[in-house]
């Protein structure tokens, strides 16, 4: 089972869109698929039509370690959901509760083991306990970048933090989001960070197409499977399998 | 995926119902997809192992669209694995890894099949919570399958239709709903999914485990040693002949395995079912087997070579495990050129006569003269086997820890002759006494078999180095691989030797004596 998640301390900068199509690609391709959508927010289980409900909340969810009777279908075939919960928000303050408190999403997917080849996290922005959590239990984090100064500054923030934590099992797969090549800034930025911060070589366009993922409630294969934004996903997920394996 | 109510499937053999009449009044909206129509392969083995293990692989092929590769339990409805396919599915190796915990133990080393095929209507309902969330699924799957009328060009067709209701996990409330609105329409529910694939086996009258490669005879205590041999004789030539197309055709590595262990059944029952025969004729035969055992070797032991690699390459240490490589391009250019020759040889005037010849004897009605050849059965079968055992007893019993390795490996061979004896009367006596025996010196057997593979593999392993070396350029790392390759072996036949008075202490136990005496001893 290979656990990944998509995160960035920022916000805003495509982390939903791209574990949505991504889990769905990977479901596609026959690979049993579990999102857990950490966001209170609920976006990616909105995006599934999936109520952002949790029997029990976070804290039945961390304390007692019951997951299975959580997970919903989704309407696609080997893709399932842990829906949001808005208790979400609190998870910090159950998690201080537990011992090894950073280390309770591992302990919590192990008794996924044989349910599930891959599991995808969709991630809060912010450093937190819960940001540790995941940290500690994905293998590749995808981190979803807007080519712009201020998003590679947190990039190297998160750098950062992942070596004072020692977190040296995480491989980083950063790349370029929400790209619009009309902006000679971003064009600029991409020219100057592409080596230096070793992002992967697919970059995701800014597409209209994306956001209408919220309209039609899935993934952008599903209603514009021709577009270059859909078509970028699916050169981005080929490009992580290659590195995964 | 899989959910708690799979256990109560909703399955409703019916073609004629009219869906969207029937769901009319349902409680909860639904959508209709539009029909996909598809061809579907079944895939198993060449000895039904997916079918025994309660499985079946299909291909499903849309008529305008993706292929899908769909592992299922035989009475299930929902996939355990389903993947957009685009090869024929062949080699467990090459099915997606994520089956291979499931079907590696299951498959291992035989080749998918098709078996036959079919075509399939899917229409779907889908049914939708106020978010327009599929909650559940009701499916209607019509399958047809056609067949040639006998002895006429003419197609004959049957059809099978099934309504299921599926799940969806964490929904299975809105299931329950749905269940109770069909049910209360006056349909009733099955327990199990619809046997799409019994049921078209029995009307294409294939018949699932048609081969076996396991010795099943069964002798009848009141047969003469005659009727008895000829009719193991004649078993063996039908499982040689059941296996040598795929041998020829070199399908996979278990159809020269089982033709090879019918030659070998045939050459011992020969030679250990004695006095049945005339001894020209046992000594013609046994000749002409020796020779088809000689032709089959060397192709047996490449296969062997290339189904043990992925172990070879594991017992070394990681850091050297790829240097190992240059091997396994070396073995399976041998295999290839030895199975080119075996082919050539299968296809013979040579081999044609000798099978000829062979089932000629074993049909005609000949006057059997010998000594044994019309005593019962059990006498023949019971001292056979009594007085092989003793052999086997004295053998063991003569080797100490300085004894050289010959008398080990007389031993193995004394061992096996045994063994076939037993397996070929086992029906005549006790199911689970003699289970048991052969349980027992299934054990002392392995040790025997361990201590001369490891032998041979060291000595095959340095002639591959040899003709490697003289071949063409090889990497002094892949030498040095296949050195501490050896060096692993040359540890294994010592611990086996090692091994090998604890495991005939255990063979010769006072109550394994007893159950052979007892078992065997009848006639004396």
């Amino acid at each position: 089972m290979k656990i990944l998640a998509s995160y960035n301390i920022k916000g805003g900068v495509g982390k939903t869109a791209t574990t949505v199509n991504l889990a769905y690609l990977c479901a596609q391709q026959g690979w049993r698929t579990l999102i857990w959508d950490l966001d209170p927010q609920g976006a990616t289980s909105y995006y599934f039509r999936i109520k952002p409900k949790v029997k029990g909340g976070s804290k039945n969810l961390i304390s007692k370690k019951k997951i299975e009777n959580k997970i919903k279908a989704s309407d696609y075939d080997n893709l399932d959901i842990l829906p949001a919960d808005f208790s979400y928000r609190n998870m910090d303050i159950i998690l201080t509760q537990q011992k090894k408190c950073d280390q309770q999403f591992s302990v919590l997917f192990s008794s996924l083991e044989d349910e599930y080849d891959y599991i995808f996290m969709d991630c809060p922005p912010s450093i937190s306990l819960v940001s540790e959590n995941v940290l500690q239990a994905a293998e590749y984090l995808f981190i979803p970048t807007i080519p712009t100064v201020l998003s590679l500054r947190t990039y190297e923030q998160l750098q950062k933090f992942i070596q004072q934590h020692h977190l040296t099992h995480l491989k980083l797969l950063p790349f370029f989001s929400m790209v619009d090549k009309r902006k000679h800034i971003h064009l600029d930025v991409i020219r100057n960070a592409q080596n230096t911060f070793n992002t992967l070589s697919t970059q995701i366009p800014y597409a209209v197409d994306v956001e209408r993922m919220g309209i039609e409630r899935a993934p952008i294969h599903i209603f514009a499977g021709q577009s270059s934004a859909a078509k970028s996903y699916v050169r981005l997920w080929d490009e992580i399998v290659q590195i995964i394996n | 995926m899989s959910t708690k109510v799979d256990k109560q499937l909703f399955v409703m053999p019916d073609n004629t119902t009219e869906i969207t009449t029937l769901l009319s009044d349902t409680p909860i909206p639904w959508q209709h997809e539009e029909q996909h129509t598809y061809t579907v392969e079944y895939y198993d083995t060449f000895d039904w192992r997916l079918y025994v293990a309660g499985l079946s692989i299909e291909l499903q092929k849309q008529k305008q669209g993706q292929t899908f590769l769909v592992c299922k339990r035989i009475d299930a409805i929902t996939a355990i694995y389903q993947v957009p396919y685009t090869q024929h599915p062949d080699f467990v190796w090459n099915l997606p890894p994520t089956w291979h915990n499931l079907l590696e133990p299951i498959i291992k080393m035989r080749k998918l099949l098709p078996l036959f095929s079919m075509q399939a209507k899917i229409e779907l309902f889908h049914f939708l919570n106020k978010d327009e969330k599929t909650v559940a699924r009701l499916q209607k799957e019509v399958r047809i399958i056609t067949k040639k009328k006998k002895s006429k060009l003419t197609l004959k067709s049957k059809e099978m239709c099934a309504l299921m209701l599926l799940p969806l996990r964490g929904y299975e409330n809105y299931w329950l709903e749905l269940y109770q609105f069909l049910h209360d329409k006056g349909f009733k529910n099955t327990a199990k999914a619809p046997l799409f694939l019994d049921k078209s086996l029995q009307y294409l009258d294939k018949k699932p485990l048609d081969y076996y490669s396991k010795l099943n005879l069964t002798i009848d205590p009141s047969m003469d040693a005659k009727t008895a041999t000829l009719y193991i004789l004649q078993e063996l030539l039908k499982t040689m002949k059941a296996n040598e197309k795929g041998t020829i055709k070199n399908i996979d590595s278990e159809f020269l395995h089982d033709f090879r262990v019918a030659i070998r059944r045939t050459r011992s029952a020969l030679s250990q079912i004695k006095g049945v025969f005339a001894d020209n004729v046992v000594d013609e035969f046994k000749q002409k087997y020796a020779l088809l055992g000689q032709w089959t070797g060397a192709t047996r032991d490449m296969d062997v070579y290339l189904l043990k690699f992925s172990a070879y390459q594991q017992s070394l240490p990681v850091a050297i495990q790829k240097d190992l490589q240059p091997l396994y391009s070396f073995l399976e250019h041998k295999q290839k050129m030895e199975q080119k020759a075996l082919r050539r040889l299968l296809m013979s005037k040579q081999y044609h006569d000798i099978m000829e010849s062979w089932e000629h004897f074993l049909y005609s009605d000949s006057n059997y003269k010998e000594d044994n050849a019309l005593r019962p059965i059990t006498e023949v079968a019971n001292e056979r086997i009594w007085k092989m055992y003793k052999r086997v007893v004295k053998e063991g019993k003569g080797i100490y820890d300085d004894t050289p390795a010959e008398a080990l490996h007389e031993l193995r061979k004394s061992c096996k002759k045994l063994r076939y004896l037993m397996e070929f009367f086992s029906s005549l006596y006790d199911k689970n006494k003699i289970k048991a025996l052969i349980k027992v010196l299934k054990v002392l057997q392995e040790n025997l078999g361990d201590f001369q593979d490891f032998e041979v593999q060291v000595y095959h392993l340095r002639h591959f180095a040899t003709e490697m070396r003289e071949q063409r350029a090889i990497p002094v790392e892949t030498i040095m691989a296949m050195g501490v390759l050896v060096e692993h072996l040359l540890a294994g036949q010592y611990q086996a030797r090692r091994e090998f008075s604890q495991r005939f202490k255990e063979f010769i136990l006072i109550e394994n004596q007893t159950l052979f005496r007892d078992l065997f001893q009848g006639a004396k």
